[in-house]
């Protein structure tokens, strides 16, 4: 009987109530929102890792994969020791680069990746096929459009251009046999694969035998760090990354979404609470007629604190849930925006949807609806009874 | 339950002292009052001579500053707020000058709620709502809601709601101080049939016709009885 009392009294002022509710949604997903933030690209990125079949990246000692333009002499030799470490299955050498293609009057540059087809994990073959041939290239939907050309046709491909001479150097006959999805490059970005020999013999004498990174899998039962540390090692020139030491250097560079995450999620709650007391007081110090003729009759204090707690209670779990599919619905209109981001994986997700987050989040909303309501129900709960009539009575 | 020889309630030198900057307010100075089962008492007086500050004493939604008022056995002076708040539930119904019903529930459901509290079983409560609602003549009113029934109704529902729980004893503070004269004369004679059926009534009071309704009055001024007339030896 009492909680129907608590959930009537809010259908009783319906557009209050569900203005307030729509607050607490707003700040429920605003919550979820910062959540999602704060684990999302960690997450994503973990998850990008964790998905590919090799567990160790090998970059030039010093740089982060791709994140300069060195490169590693005496790849073949290199990729020979490493292949023979009893843990390592197999390495698949990765050569960064420059396409140009001229179209008309103008020139088309893309991102080239020169790979071993039989190990890549850079792309998805969305149409065509992958490599095959030296003289077969993939690119993705991005250089396509700019070029105009289409999975089957031959184009004039050329891997670097000389300013003084006003030239391309490393020109050759490449036929599209695919069109593939580059999941470690942003979306708007465009690029290109062929294979390694053929890319390094583009690059001519700079690039014969040289790679910018080697991804390694690991033998299933073996410590990563424990083959990273050896190959470190051994190979001075290298930095072996593990998908931890990765995961911690993302962490590193998020730190500060972090942080902003974390202080706006707290001014969610904080918004959220105040919302919930406010209506709450309101309500309760509109009906203190009701309660102090509650108590008279003999309804015990403590039920009086549970309807009013429950209204409280009632106003933040309709608001969590409505603020779930906001938040989730936001979320994913965010991302859209952040996908186009220059220089950002179309794989990587700003705000991504951890179940156990999600629910924490809403959890913590949920409390602080029922911490929201304890001051107002302790009050609606303490009114002195007589002095109350009589002055409802007077008013 | 009744207080010693036929006594439902036995009040001894009640005072109530309210703490004020300067000079306390000594709203009820000794009062001594007896009330025997089945009497139908109106308290009367000027306003501010303290009747609403007794009656809410002897209803135990006040505690006197010193004295005792026993009703049915138990001083209810020296109950806990819990056991005072108990002792209401069962042992008092309330009749309010504002009806005070909860404005979201059924006339039905408002009679229900103090037996809900008293954790009565469902059919048995709606049962008793039933037979309360036919009691007071507003059966066919069970589903309305306050806004949907006249003052009288709604004083009615509210006398209904005071008797859910059987109460020894009924305590009413102007109960036909919001009603025209026509419904008030009807709410009079719905306290002289509540009588007629046992109820022991006490009923705090402007209406002169509501005080000669009742069998005993008893005159207040300044804090203190002045006249007793018609008490029961």
């Amino acid at each position: 009987m009492m909680l129907r009392l608590a959930l009537a009294n809010l259908t009783r002022r319906a557009a209050r109530t569900a203005l307030t509710t729509a607050g607490v949604a707003v700040a429920s997903s605003m919550l979820l929102n910062m959540v999602m933030l704060g684990s999302g690209m960690r997450e994503s990125f973990r998850g990008f890792l964790e998905q590919q079949p090799y567990q160790l990246r090998l970059a030039p000692r010093g740089t982060m994969p791709f994140d300069s333009e060195a490169t590693i002499g005496g790849a073949g030799e290199l990729i020979a020791r490493i292949t023979a470490d009893p843990d390592v299955v197999s390495v698949a050498p990765v050569l960064g680069g420059k396409l140009f293609v001229e179209r008309g009057d103008s020139v088309v540059a893309g991102f080239a990746l020169g790979i071993d087809p039989t190990k890549q994990a850079d792309y998805i073959i969305a149409e065509g096929r992958d490599l095959v041939a030296p003289d077969e290239t993939v690119w993705n939907g991005a250089m396509l459009e700019a070029t105009g050309l289409g999975v089957g046709d031959s184009v004039r491909g050329a891997a670097g251009y000389d300013p003084q001479l006003r030239r391309f150097t490393g020109a050759r006959t490449l036929v599209i046999v695919g069109r593939g999805r580059f999941v470690m490059l942003s979306g708007g970005e465009r690029a290109t694969a062929v294979q390694l020999r053929t890319l390094q013999a583009m690059g001519g004498p700079d690039r014969a035998d040289r790679i910018s990174v080697a991804l390694v899998a690991v033998r299933e039962g073996a410590k990563a760090e424990a083959v990273a540390a050896r190959i470190e090692a051994s190979e001075p020139r290298m930095s072996a990354i593990s998908t931890e030491a990765a995961l911690k250097f993302v962490d590193e560079r998020l730190g500060y979404f972090r942080q902003l995450a974390f202080i706006l999620a707290s001014v969610s709650l904080a918004v959220g609470f105040l919302l919930v007391t406010t209506l709450v007081t309101v309500s309760v110090n509109e009906r203190i007629g009701e309660f102090a003729v509650l108590r008279a009759i003999g309804v015990a204090r403590w039920r009086i604190v549970a309807q009013v707690m429950a209204e409280g209670v009632a106003l933040s779990v309709v608001g969590s849930i409505l603020g779930l599919g906001l938040g989730l619905i936001t979320a994913q209109w965010l991302n859209g925006i952040l996908a186009a981001f220059p220089g950002l994986p179309t794989a990587f997700e700003f705000f991504r949807f951890e179940p156990s987050a999600a629910f924490r989040s809403l959890g913590m909303l949920v409390i602080c609806g029922i911490l929201a309501g304890i001051w107002p129900a302790w009050r609606a709960a303490s009114l002195p009874i007589a002095k109350t009539l009589r002055e409802e009575a007077v008013a | 339950m009744t207080t010693g020889a036929g006594l439902v309630l036995s009040a001894r030198d009640v005072r109530r002292d309210y703490p004020v900057v300067g000079t306390p307010v000594h709203a009820v100075r000794g009062i001594t009052l007896d009330i025997a089962t089945g009497e139908y008492v109106a308290i009367v007086g000027p306003s501010g001579c303290g009747k609403s500050t007794l009656l809410n004493l002897l209803g135990a939604i006040d505690r006197p500053t010193a004295g005792s008022i026993t009703i049915a056995g138990r001083d209810v002076a020296q109950l806990s707020d819990a056991e005072a708040t108990r002792f209401r539930l069962t042992g008092i119904g309330f009749v309010f000058q504002r009806f005070y019903l909860m404005p979201t529930l059924t006339a039905a459901e408002n009679i229900e709620l103090p037996m809900s509290e008293a954790k009565m079983p469902r059919a048995e409560r709606e049962a008793r709502a039933r037979e309360l609602l036919r009691y007071v003549g507003l059966e066919g009113r069970a589903g309305h809601r306050p806004y949907q029934l006249s003052g009288g109704e709604q004083q009615r529902v509210a006398i209904a709601r005071a008797l859910a729980n059987k109460p020894a004893l009924l305590l009413a503070d102007e109960p036909t101080g919001e009603l025209d004269a026509r419904t008030g004369a009807e709410m009079i004679e719905m306290f002289a049939r509540l009588n007629a059926d046992g109820t022991t009534l006490v009923v705090v009071t402007h209406d002169e016709d509501l005080a000669h309704a009742a069998k005993r009055r008893v005159h207040m001024r300044d804090g203190e009885i002045v006249d007793d007339s018609g008490r029961v030896a």
